[in-house]
């Protein structure tokens, strides 16, 4: 930026301050307390004890956290490969020439993306219903109707069933993240590629996946964020069920601070939730950062 | 540079000096309003709040509601120095805000209280007994045996009975039962079970069922199977913790492993863990199911939704005993389960109104009205009332539920923790991914942590 349009630092400082403020109050403040009241034997009201860590050593002993834990990162996997992963091939796709309606195309795959995650919830649970849902229609049309089945009652699948509406709504945003990186990405470069005899593949992993890298980085980490935090689908689609097969760590503590009365323990919970997920996400981030450092431009 | 650091620093203790500011006014605003409640000068409108679950658009659906509601709406009339703001919502998201509220001590003056809720708010000091108004109280002695059973803890009770639960009627579709063979719902498990796969052939499901929700297959079915099994001195002993009674009792474990076997002979419609128990009454309304099993709650749903083909049809039974089983055969899951209760903290004018409100709508006023207005059972008993100008199917319900003898619901009385253990826990048992000895050890574990 111009240094004659750079704002001064006072200007900068005042800038900042309404932002700072209310994620002071929106965001560190809870977090902080929750800390807090996870050291107490609290079931809501007046009356707390102080206990120690006696919460968080349950915790890690806590088996159908451990599981929803395992389900949290079966989930984000899956996310982050079909999210990510398909709104990368998608861009390309609607970034290459032949592709025609481009701007019809861009809305209509980020139109999920504005949809209520309760709504979205009951689309899919509609589509699984046992009589009238469609998958179940499609299979006895085509003759396959001993496949036909209450599919969100199977509990080896559900996790995987809860995650493909998952995927499906946030594939649009990541398209158009992913879509704005490949339009900073020179044209020359991919002329020149094409000249020596580059094909469409080569193209995308020689030349355009190295240079969007930082950009599918952020996404990754997006959509880890969003997928460790996930509670909304879940809850409409199964409530975590049948038993605990759907089961995510952030429903578990709802479900331990207002179905159990054990809000000091559920406080416990969203903590392990947040330091889990930052392992998650920190881990995750070193691991992209090894892998592409060799071949760091700069 | 130097200005600029000072600047810096400047803002931000202008930043964290505010933050305080504003902690130090959130902590003492809940104490400055509870300090004024007490002190409404005479003249002045009392205020009071009112949360409940009643959503005026079931109210053309639901009996119990328009009955509590009729007797709202008639206080609110004879009493317009006092200004009653009512917050409701649908009744899952009310028991997640009353919740959140007690966990900030920041109730509401007169509220809907579960039985289940008690000991928890009860030791936190949230509610207000009632016993002194209770005694002077006209209808004392009208009221059920056990309607406040939910509602007492150490001697004191916290709260009036606006319901009464009655969570486990059969109700079936006779010309259904006849069409292959029965002449009633039949009284015993083999019979249903062999039925179960006639009704498969014609494609519909015998019983239907939705436990999406998770209470219904606990709520509806094993509250009373459960005490066909164990009898309600087991019951009674899991809830006092006495330490008599356990989880693990072969009884209990027979209970549950039973649920299993039923529903692994296909008792139920196949998505019974996928649907929700209104969607479960949809499929017994529409005949696709012959039959249901479900609380008092689906008589309203049934007079207003039910094709009339399936309504003329429809009777009503209790479930078929167990074989080797310790509790009676008369017996139903039902009880008072929720209450009207007032804050702890209303003091003067405002604590008056508030319990003048509460006898006013709930027990037997509430009572009363259901009975006359609908034919249906509440905490306290009516007599003289003509039931023939009811509908058949109230009818038939009234002289049922007469005739039996309520047992302890589960999910009215026994802790949070145990009650979302055993209801998760079901869904698998049902599936048959978790055995029933399994389901009752962690339940017992849970138990002997309480």
């Amino acid at each position: 930026m111009n240094q004659a349009m750079r704002p001064s630092r006072k200007s900068f400082a005042m800038y900042m301050l309404p932002g700072f403020f209310l994620y002071t109050f929106i965001v560190f403040v809870p977090i902080v307390l929750a800390f807090y009241y996870g050291f107490f034997d609290w079931s809501g009201g007046t009356k707390m004890t102080f206990i120690g860590f006696d919460n968080f050593t349950a915790l890690l002993k806590d088996s159908v956290f451990i599981q929803s834990f395992y389900n949290n990162i079966y989930l984000t996997a899956l996310c982050v490969i079909g999210q990510v992963g398909i709104a990368f091939v998608l861009a390309l796709m609607l970034h290459s020439k032949r592709v025609k309606l481009k701007s019809l195309h861009r809305t209509m795959s980020y139109f999920p993306s504005v949809l209520s995650a309760v709504v979205i919830g009951f689309i899919w649970t509609m589509l699984y219903d046992y009589n009238y849902g469609l998958i179940n229609i499609i299979l006895k049309q085509i003759g396959w109707g001993q496949w036909a089945q209450p599919w969100l009652n199977n509990e080896s699948l559900s996790l995987t069933l809860v995650a493909i509406p998952l995927i499906w709504q946030y594939i649009g945003y990541y398209m158009i993240i992913i879509l704005s990186a490949l339009s900073a990405v020179d044209q020359q470069v991919l002329e020149m590629a094409e000249i020596d005899g580059a094909n469409s593949w080569k193209k995308a992993v020689h030349i355009t996946l190295p240079l969007i890298k930082n950009t599918l980085a952020v996404c990754v980490t997006l959509s880890i964020a969003g997928t460790m935090k996930v509670f909304d689908h879940i809850y409409v689609m199964t409530g975590g069920g049948p038993g605990t097969s759907s089961n995510v760590m952030a429903l578990n503590a709802y479900k331990t601070s207002f179905l159990t009365y054990k809000m000091g323990y559920g406080s416990a919970m969203s903590i392990g939730v947040l330091i889990l997920s930052l392992v998650v996400i920190v881990g995750t981030r070193w691991i992209m950062g090894s892998f592409t450092k060799e071949r760091e431009v700069r | 540079m130097k200005t600029n650091k000072r600047l810096t620093v400047i803002s931000l203790l202008l930043v964290l000096s505010i933050m305080l500011a504003a902690c130090g006014s959130g902590n003492n605003g809940p104490k400055e309003t509870n300090g004024s409640s007490g002190s409404n000068g005479s003249g002045k409108k009392v205020e009071l709040t009112f949360s409940h679950y009643y959503l005026e658009e079931e109210r053309p659906t639901s009996a119990e509601m328009d009955s509590y509601m009729t007797l709202v709406e008639k206080w609110e009339k004879d009493n317009p120095n006092v200004k009653l703001t009512q917050s409701v919502m649908s009744q899952a998201d009310y028991s997640t805000k009353i919740q959140a509220q007690a966990a900030v001590n920041e109730m509401p003056d007169i509220f809907f209280l579960k039985g289940s809720w008690v000991g928890n708010f009860a030791s936190n000091d949230l509610l207000m007994p009632i016993n002194d108004e209770l005694d002077k109280y006209e209808f004392k002695d009208k009221f059920r045996k056990g309607a406040f059973d939910a509602a007492t803890q150490d001697g004191q009770i916290y709260g009036l009975p606006n319901q009464l639960s009655i969570t486990s009627i059969v109700y079936y579709n006779a010309k259904l039962w006849k069409d292959i063979g029965y002449d009633s719902f039949p009284d015993n498990w083999d019979d249903i079970n062999k039925a179960a796969a006639k009704f498969n052939e014609k494609g519909i499901a015998a019983i239907s069922l939705g436990n999406k929700d998770k209470w219904p297959a606990e709520s509806t079915i094993l509250s009373t199977m459960g005490d066909r099994f164990t009898g309600a001195d087991w019951t009674n002993s899991i809830i006092s913790r006495d330490g008599k009674a356990k989880f693990t009792d072969p009884e209990f474990v027979n209970a549950l492993d039973m649920m299993q076997k039923s529903t692994a002979a296909k008792i139920f419609n196949p998505d019974f863990n996928v649907i929700s128990n209104a969607q479960a009454e949809e499929y017994y309304a529409q005949g696709k199911a012959a039959a249901t099993i479900d609380g008092h709650w689906a008589i309203s749903y049934l007079l207003n939704n039910a094709s009339e083909d399936v309504l003329k049809e429809t009777k009503v039974a209790i479930l078929p005993p167990v074989d080797g089983g310790k509790g009676e055969a008369n017996t139903i899951s039902g009880g008072a389960g929720w209450y009207v209760a007032i804050n702890k903290n209303l003091t003067g004018e405002k604590r008056d109104a508030a319990m003048d409100f509460l006898f006013k709508t709930a027990g037997y006023d509430f009572s009363k009205v259901y009975m006359e207005k609908y034919g249906m059972a509440g905490p306290s008993l009516v007599d003289g009332v003509d039931m023939t100008k009811f509908p058949q199917l109230t009818q038939d319900f009234a002289s049922l539920t007469s005739k039996v003898t309520f047992t302890p619901i589960y999910d009215m009385l026994m802790p949070g923790g145990i009650i979302e253990t055993m209801n998760t826990g079901l869904q698998e048992v049902l599936n048959g991914t978790k055995t029933g000895k399994a389901l009752a050890e962690q339940l017992q574990s849970a138990q002997d942590k309480l």
